[in-house]
């Protein structure tokens, strides 16, 4: 195949520095629901979809934090886990489904949060062909692969909040992350 | 004619709800590499592209006659340049191009400057043969399919491949008109 001009090397190429690149919402919506059929339609246990789509979810959120890092120039590591939890919940939530999250403590256990999306807007997204809570696994592994790229390990999992329309997720971080910040 | 094409598209653009298209580039990227993982050879891979691109386009017809409201097509030049004008604005909010018109109307090249599939992607030499966005071929198949307009779309010219921009070739194979008048 032939080049008409020499290729860039791709990390010598600018990031489109444009804040507003934007995508139909349908067209997103469209795609994913088709890739979800087809994880389906090759995974031959159902209970392995939602790991895959976790999987997908943990690789989406690990580039988008580095991506949505660099854009906005945050120099600064975040060390707290409710710093990073934060930056979740206003920053990313807002980038990806237009409105900020909320960020609750549970009062049960030491460590344990839980990210309450605003109904509307996130249903649109989790509220595809196959149900809540397979979608859900993809956002959760959205949430997780941010969580991993900022170096915090924690487990997170889709839980119904106080009405069955709402999903939230909690999260709960391992011991060595709540030792850390206990030292510090 | 065009100027009225290039106007419904931007009104089009602004009903419809918006996504970041870093998040969608990301997740196409993820689509691939799955296929890659599942197929062996980069000509199965796609097939299975334009597979999913097609059946995509069979249900993305609806909404699209829906929120666009365009007009019945008189001819196949219309068919191509709403293809570029609307539904390229509507979905990606890419501005397109027909070209390369052939003599009697019965085959374009559909240009796409700007790609939001491609950014960040770099295509290594194993996959070369690889046409990376070939949903794309599928999804213009199946849509214009649905309204009884056969036709045969292919991937020309591709960036990750070297060249300088993005060429589909859409040619026309048939019109079954007894049915397409029922239509719209």
């Amino acid at each position: 195949m032939s080049k008409n001009k020499p290729q860039k090397n791709i990390l010598d190429r600018p990031i489109n520095r444009s804040k507003n690149n934007q995508i139909s919402l349908n067209f997103y919506t469209f795609l994913f629901s088709q890739y979800v059929q087809y994880t389906r339609e090759h995974t031959p246990k159902t209970s392995d979809l939602g790991k895959k789509l976790s999987k997908v979810g943990e690789s989406i959120g690990y580039r988008l934090f580095e991506l949505n890092t660099y854009k906005d120039k945050i120099r600064k590591r975040e060390l707290k886990p409710t710093k990073i939890l934060l930056y979740i919940t206003d920053n990313f939530w807002k980038k990806i489904f237009g409105k900020a999250a909320t960020l609750h403590r549970t009062e049960d256990e030491r460590g344990q949060y839980m990210i309450v999306p605003e109904s509307s807007t996130d249903n649109q997204f989790t509220e595809l062909v196959f149900g809540h809570l397979v979608c859900s696994e993809f956002v959760a592994g959205l949430i997780k692969g941010v969580l991993n790229s900022a170096e915090f390990n924690a487990e997170i999992s889709p839980a119904p909040y106080t009405d069955d329309s709402i999903l939230c997720f909690i999260i709960k971080f391992q011991q060595d992350i709540l030792n850390r910040e206990s030292q510090n | 004619m065009s100027k009225l094409y290039t106007k419904l598209g931007e009104s089009a653009w602004t009903k419809v709800d918006k996504i970041n298209s870093e998040i969608f580039t990301l997740t196409y990227g993820e689509v691939v590499n799955s296929l890659i993982q599942d197929y062996e050879t980069s000509e199965e891979v796609n097939v299975q592209l334009d597979e999913m691109g097609y059946s995509i386009g069979i249900r993305m017809i609806d909404e699209f006659l829906a929120i666009s409201e365009v007009e019945q097509c008189k001819s196949f030049r219309d068919t191509g340049e709403i293809l570029a004008k609307v539904a390229c604005k509507m979905y990606l909010g890419v501005d397109a191009v027909c070209k390369y018109w052939a003599e009697d109307d019965s085959a374009f090249t559909l240009e796409l400057k700007k790609n939001p599939f491609v950014d960040f992607v770099e295509l290594p030499q194993k996959y070369k043969d690889l046409w990376y966005c070939n949903i794309i071929c599928g999804i213009i198949r199946g849509s214009l399919e649905t309204l009884q307009i056969s036709v045969d779309v292919k991937y020309q010219k591709c960036v990750l491949r070297g060249h300088n921009t993005n060429e589909i070739r859409v040619a026309l194979k048939s019109i079954n008109k007894e049915n397409s008048s029922k239509k719209n």
